[in-house]
Order: C-alpha cells, then structure tokens, then sequence
C-alpha cells in the first residue's frame, strides 16, 4: 500500500508536466486574481480580429516578444467523429504532420509544429521567430493540402498513436475526467482523443482520407496569433488558408446526458493508480454566455477553498481538492476532482456536495467575492504567460462567440460578477452531476469495467 | 479588397503595437551587499519577483542535512509575522503563485503574480526574507509538504540519477549532497535548525533580487527605501561555495522501477563562457526533446523511452548530465554513446549552422515568460557570472555572442576535451516485482 500511494504521486507529479496531462487540461481556462482586477485588465495587450481570404484571424501583437506562436484551429476534433471513428480525427492529424516530414524540417530550421485534439477542434500550433514563421507556415500548407494517405505514413502515425495510448492511464486525473466525459457527451467529445488500440487498428487509411475530405475545409479553419508579427504574416496567411478547399461544415451535435440531482450517475473504473480519484462532472455555461464570468469565479472557489493557503502554492498532486473548467468541448463542462491520497473520497464528497447547496442557497460575502475575483483573475494571467497559450486561448474564445480581445473581456466578466451571479450560477449548475470514481486495481489482471 | 484588407490589418497590428515598449534592463545594489535585477517586459500583465540566495542546501554546519534549505524557505513563506499575514497567503490573495526551488548551492523563492501587484509583493517578499520569522505553525505547515516532495523525488529516475551522478562526481561541498534527501531524514531537523539557517542564508546582503515582467524598475527602489532595519550593517554575502572533484571514473548501481542508466562529466567553470554555450550546444543538439538526434532515435526505436541531457552550469566546475530510462537500456546506452561520440569530429558546416539556429530558437523560446527570465538571471548571478545569464542585455549579451561564435571545430574540441569518458556512470536497474503477500 505505501508503494502505491507514493507511485501515484509519482506518477501524477511526472503526468503534470507531460504531453497527456498537457492535453487533459489545456481545455482548461484558468482562474484569476487580483485585488484590482482593474488595473490587470488596463494592462494586457489588446487582440484585433480580421478576415483573412474568409479565414477568422486574431492577433495579439507584442513587438516585445521574440518569437512568433500561431494556432491553426481546424473544426476536426472529436465532435466530428462517427461512433465508428474514434481515433480518426488523431490519426488524421498525425499523419499530416508525418507528410513530407514537415514536423522535422520545421524543428530541424529551428521552430516548433506540434498539435492537439480537443472536442472541437484539433489545433495546430506553430511557433518560430518572425521571418521564419511565414516559410514554416508555407511548408505546412503543402502537407495539409495534400496528406500522404500511404499506407507506409498511416501505418506509421497508427503506430505512434497506440504508443502514447497508455499516457494517460496512470493518471487517475486524466482517466476521472475521461470517464465523465463519457459518460455525459452523447457525441464524439466523450470518445478518448488518441481512440483506442482497438479502433486505431481498424481505421484504413481510406477512412482517414475520408474524414479528411469531409472535414478540412476552408469553412472549418480559423487562426490566432500572438507575439510579434511580420508585415509579411498576413500575406502568408492569406496564401496558408488556400491550402483547404471552399466549404463549410455542419454545425457541431451539443448532444449530452441529461443529469440528475444528488446521488445519481456513478461510474467506477480500476487503474494502476495508488489511491482512489473522485470527479463529480457538472454541465457549464459556454464562455459567450452571460454566467462564463461567475462560472469561472467559482472555478476559482472551488479550486482553492480546500487547501491551506499559508505555504507554498500546491501542485495539483498536492491539492486536496480541486476544479476545472473544460469549454474545448460544447457544451462545456466542470469537474470538481477529489485526491483520494489526500483526503478521504467520501467524507470530501460530501462536503463539496454542501458546500455547492451553500452557494445556490445564499450569496457570498463580499469580501470572499473580491478575494475570487482576484484568484480568479490572477490565475487566467498565469496561465496565459507563453505565446502557445495565449494564441489558443484567444482563438479558442473568439470561437466561442467572444469578441476579439477577449482576454480582456473575460477579465471585465470576473470584475463585474455579483454574488447574486455566483448564488445564480451554482443553483442552475452544480447541483446535478456525474460521479466518476477511479480505484486502484485490486488484482492483477483486472480490466476497467 | 484582399490588399486592402490585409494592408488594414497589418495597420491595426502596428498600432496594437506600439503602445508597449520594454525599459532597459537594471542592475542595483543593496545598501552592504545584495543585488537587484529588473528587467521590464511587455506582454502578459504578469510580474515575477524571485529572491535567490547562495546558500548550501544541506546547511551551513559540518554534517549535511539533506533538505534544510528547502523546509527552511518553506516555513519562512508560511509563517505568520509579529503583524501582518504570512507570505504565501499574501502570495494567494494577490492571484499569484509562490514556489521554493532549491538546488546545491542555492535557494530560491520565485512569485508570479499580477503585475499590478508587484510592488506589494516585492515588499512583502523582502520583509519575509531579509529579516526571516519562524514560527510553530509555519513549521508545521511546510514540513509535510517537503517530506510529500521528498517521498515524490525518491521515485523520479531523474532525480535519483542525478543525486548518485552528484554524489560519485564530488567528494565534498554541496552538489556532492543530494538536495532533498530521505522523507526519513526530515523527522532529524529541528525548528532550531530552521531558524538558524534562515537568519544565516535569508537577509539581503546574501540576497539577489530578480524582478521581472509587466513592472517598472522602481518597483524595487521603494522595495528598499526607508527600510534600514532590514538591512543589517555588518555581515557579508556568503562565499562561493566550493565542492571538490572526485577522482575519476567511478561506476555504480542504483535500483529502482525502471531500467536505465545515467552519466556524468566535470565540465567547464561559469566563467568560461565560450566552453559553457558550446556544451549548452550540445546539449540541445543531441537531447532536447523531440528535437536532438538522440533524443528522436531513442523515440523512433523505443517508443517509451525517455532520455535528457545538459550542461548544468556552476561556478567551478560545471556538470554535464545525461539521464535515460528504456525497456531495452543496453540499446539505449548504444544510441547515447554514439550521438556523443558523433560530436568529437566537427559537424559539416550546414548541418551545424542549422543546429545553431535551431539552438538559438530554443533558448528565445525557453525565455517567453517573466518567470523563465528571472530564473536565469537568478541562477547565473548566484554561480558568479550575472552577464552571462542568457536574456542579459536584451538577448544580446555575453551569452548570445558566444553563442554565435561557436564553429564546428571548436564544438568538437569542448566534446573531445571534457566529454570523452564519462566520470560517473549509473546503471539505474529494475526493482524484482514484489510478491503477493509480501510486506508493504
């Protein structure tokens, strides 16, 4: 038992700083902060949006910056999987990546082509210093014209994906919050974003040039950039989005499980994982929602009411208890997880439980408001620090429906958030959810059920 | 319409632009000692305000104590003053994060915050670290925490390697010691231990201060200005701390779960910066991931594989470190030696003038945020070579120019000079799967 419990520390600590925990909470929108909200919101750079050629592009210049990030959205995530497809829309944008090598030529030229897949969309990011972004994003629009469907480059990508599917499953964070996922989307935001061996394995490169032909198009693809910016950038733009065909896509399926109240839905799976993980997942508002702002308050709230605050910031291997905000999908959702290591499952089951009856049943003080907002603020600040992250969370809200400079506007959001908002938002959001439970194995050879 | 739009664009952007520009890089002195760093950075509201202190992690006296350094800042962050709240809730209401990294020979205390709090946080940071409480309470916070990190670090491969390559490269001082030791080893240290290495390491002629980000230089002016009382008058900075070479080579066993294995070489001092970036170089070239020749051989053949590399860069003498873990680690050795060997002959001219591109594209990409910077500038000035701290200047110091006069031959010289055999090899072998019924 102690070997387990320290190898789930392990590996939760390790998972923090890798790709499949990347992946897991990049959806994520970060909190805040600050005794003046205010005076943060004078200070961040303003993002202007345009058309490029019909292609949305936002931009955040900072002449200051070094280097030039640009996401690249295409509406081919998750969502637009078939139930027969999962994996699809992974092994699709690895093969792209594997076409012409184009991943390693930008790495061996010095700049960085990496992806990620969320519900919907997968986004490309690019990353290089301003006279190089252009050339970068030229050879990319030549791989994503024109994949290499061979079976040699499929069968390649196929491979690479099987060998991260078992990231993952060690982190019992990742694993609670797949489960939920699940369970309460009734569209492909629920299928695990890599697919499974099994479904990678019957997928022919037919069927993935098929998912690629239905889905990228000039319709479905979106850009944002941040950090400095060439006068040549838009032109390279402009060329880029030729790349994809003229069409537009289906609007996504916002299918999900109706919750209940109370003990409802609870789903157990076992893992290798040295202590029980608990995820209560809830419905959320989308970012263009008027309740984004005191959604993401209560992100804050219950991200750190559970936890001294008197000593160093915790880890997420170190919190007790803790909560994301997940809007990569739609409809959004939130999940309250509880670190079985740290605190008995059930006994802080039951106070979360109490403590979202306490905020839909009266408003907040004042003075917790103020003390939210700030964390709130403060947090959605730190983790927009890199221009990967910056570039994505300004594409990812603009798609939402927020203005250009949305950053900003989310700031704005939190600052005005009245604890009749957050009472509002608690009573109509967290008081139906999905229990996910992950347990450690018992014996060998169990499988998850 | 296409051009006008993009010439619209372009406009738009070049406005959005020119509202921010950054002020020039300061460095400043502490009345008796200390020093102060701000570099102001445009971009993200966001400040970072580091305190970095030279200072044995194991303790000032003659037996080491694995871990003091760390529980020591810890507590300090967490204890509450005479008045006032402790920092690490101060840290909290602001919407920042404070972390405590601790290495051989220094401790570091890094926020990241809204900059419109910065200049709050640098003056609680310097009153909670150039006069230090300790209290019970804060004691009793941090402790369990740094035996959680120390449980945690005793089963990270990297961590252990790095520990038994330190320890076999030296035979004294403190990168001889491991850095946190035994979760065991914290029961030993007392609250008396604490409050005695925070008063000796925590005050501000010992100190460097780093602040970074979205914050005006005169941040940490009025940090200081009419504060005397926590400016001692009398004692000095510490002394570079020395540790001692072993002699070499020396070869050993460590066991944990995964197979693998682990090198070390003593490598050049800090102040010999040309030699230093060259096996930064190197470094880059072989092992950053996704990137370095071994790094993506060692991916395409063994999928689950992990291997890292650098050039740790110390006052006297440097440490380069490789550390692998594989399912076949025998392979994986031959793959680490051969891209070592590899690089004792000079890279064709193209081959290593894209490596060097791509080489400095990292290094600006691993210097996009506040805290990032302040970290180089605290470390660098710590080992003694504050101008060589990559980001000094603009990206145009002393780090930069040496990095662009690195030629092919000369790279392969450094490699054939201080990379030839290993002084320390660990062999990192696989812990026998315990039986059912065994004890826990």
């Amino acid at each position: 038992m102690r070997t387990r419990l320290l190898a789930v520390f392990v590996v939760f600590a390790c998972a923090s700083q890798g790709a499949a925990f990347a992946r897991a909470m990049r959806p994520r929108a970060t909190p805040a902060q600050a005794t003046s909200p205010q005076a943060t919101y004078a200070g961040y750079p303003r993002a202007v949006f345009t058309e490029v050629d019909g292609v949305p592009f936002t931009a955040e210049s900072d002449p200051g910056a070094a280097l030039t990030g640009m996401q690249i959205f295409v509406s081919a995530g998750l969502q637009r999987q078939a139930s027969d497809e999962s994996g699809v829309a992974a092994l699709l944008a690895e093969t792209i990546m594997r076409t012409q090598g184009v991943r390693e030529a930008v790495a061996e030229q010095g700049g960085t082509l990496s992806y990620a897949l969320e519900g919907r969309c997968v986004h490309y990011y690019l990353e290089a210093r301003p006279r190089k972004i252009v050339p970068f994003l030229a050879l990319f629009a030549h791989a994503l014209k024109k994949p290499d469907f061979s079976d040699g480059n499929v069968g390649a990508a196929r491979r690479t994906l099987i060998g991260r599917i078992g990231e993952g499953e060690a982190n019992p964070l990742a694993v609670g919050i797949e489960m939920f996922k699940r369970s309460y989307y009734l569209n492909g935001a629920g299928l695990p974003a890599t697919g499974s061996r099994a479904s990678l394995e019957r997928l022919d490169r037919d069927q993935v040039a098929a998912f690629y032909a239905r889905t990228y198009k000039r319709g479905a693809l979106e850009i944002s950039v941040a950090g400095s910016i060439a006068p040549e950038l838009v032109a390279g733009v402009a060329a880029f989005a030729q790349a994809l065909p003229d069409g537009r896509l289906e609007p996504l399926s916002r299918a999900v499980k109706t919750l209940s109240a109370g003990n409802g839905t609870r789903i157990i799976a076992q893992r290798d994982v040295g202590a029980p993980f608990l995820i209560m997942g809830f419905a959320a508002p989308s970012p263009a929602d008027k309740n984004f702002g005191a959604m993401l308050l209560l992100e804050s709230l219950l991200a750190q009411s559970f936890d001294r605050s008197e000593a160093v910031t915790p880890t997420l291997a170190q919190r007790t208890i803790s909560a994301f905000y997940l809007y990569d999908s739609e409809p959004a959702s939130f999940v309250v997880f509880v670190n079985g290591a740290r605190v008995e499952p059930t006994l802080a089951l039951r106070e979360v439980s109490l403590v979202t009856e306490a905020l839909a049943e009266k408003p907040i003080q004042s003075d917790s408001l103020e003390r939210f907002k700030t964390v709130a603020a403060g947090a959605l600040l730190s983790d927009t620090m890199t221009l990967a992250d910056r570039s994505y969370l300004i594409g990812t809200l603009r798609q939402e429906g927020l203005p250009a400079d949305a950053l900003n506007s989310v700031l704005a959001e939190v600052n005005a958030t009245t604890a009749a908002d957050v009472q509002r938002v608690a009573k109509q959001y967290l008081q139906k959810y999905i229990v996910a439970i992950v347990l450690p194995r018992t014996t060998q050879g169990d499988e998850a059920p | 319409m296409r051009t006008l739009r993009t010439r619209a664009m372009i406009a738009a952007l070049v406005i959005a632009g020119c509202a921010r520009s950054a002020a020039a890089q300061t460095v400043g002195a502490f009345p008796n000692g200390g020093i102060s760093v701000a570099d102001p950075i445009g971009g993200v509201p966001v400040v970072a305000v580091e305190l970095w202190y030279r200072a044995p992690s194991v303790g000032f006296g003659q037996s080491p104590v694995p871990s003091l350094g760390r529980l020591a800042a810890e507590v300090v962050v967490a204890s509450k003053p005479l008045s006032g709240k402790p920092l690490g809730t101060l840290v909290a209401e602001s919407g920042g994060r404070i972390a405590v990294n601790v290495y051989g020979d220094s401790v570091a205390i890094s926020v990241s915050a809204p900059a419109a709090a910065a200049s709050d946080l640098v003056r609680a940071m310097t009153t909670a670290f150039f006069a230090p409480v300790v209290t019970e309470d804060g004691w009793n916070e941090a402790r369990h925490e740094v035996e959680q990190e120390a449980l945690v670090g005793s089963f990270n491969p990297d961590d252990v390697t790095r520990d038994a390559v330190f320890g076999a490269l030296f035979t004294s001082g403190p990168a001889h010691y491991p850095v946190l030791g035994s979760a065991h080893g914290i029961e030993a240290i007392s609250l008396d231990m604490v409050r005695s290495f925070a008063s000796r390491a925590f005050r501000s002629q010992n100190a460097v201060l780093v602040v970074t980000g979205a914050a005006d230089a005169s941040v940490v002016k009025t940090a200081v200005a009419g504060r005397a009382p926590l400016i001692a008058q009398s004692a000095r900075a510490e002394p570079m701390l020395a540790s001692i070479p072993a002699h070499l080579p020396r070869s050993l066993t460590k066991t944990l779960y995964d197979a693998g294995g682990a090198y070390g070489w003593i490598g050049p001092p800090i102040a010999d910066e040309r030699a230093a970036t060259a096996l930064d170089f190197v470094a880059d070239y072989l092992f950053r991931p996704e990137f370095g020749t071994v790094a993506r051989r060692l991916a395409q053949t063994q999928p689950q594989a992990s291997v890292s590399g650098q050039f740790i860069t110390l006052h006297d003498p440097g440490v380069f470190f490789v550390t692998f873990t594989a399912t076949n680690p025998s392979e994986a050795k031959g793959i680490v030696d051969e891209g070592l060997a590899a690089m004792r002959e000079p890279l064709a001219a193209a081959a290593f003038q894209q490596a060097l591109d791509a080489f400095e594209y990292h290094l600006l990409s691993d210097l996009q945020t506040p805290l990032s910077v302040a970290d180089n500038f605290g470390w660098y000035a710590v080992e003694g070579n504050l101008a060589y701290a990559p980001g000094a200047n603009d990206n145009d110091g002393a780090y930069f120019h040496a990095m662009r006069s690195l030629t092919p031959a000369y790279v392969a010289s450094v490699v054939r000079k201080y990379l030839d055999k290993p002084g320390v090899t660990v062999v990192l072998s696989p812990q026998p799967p315990v039986k059912k019924g065994s004890a826990s």
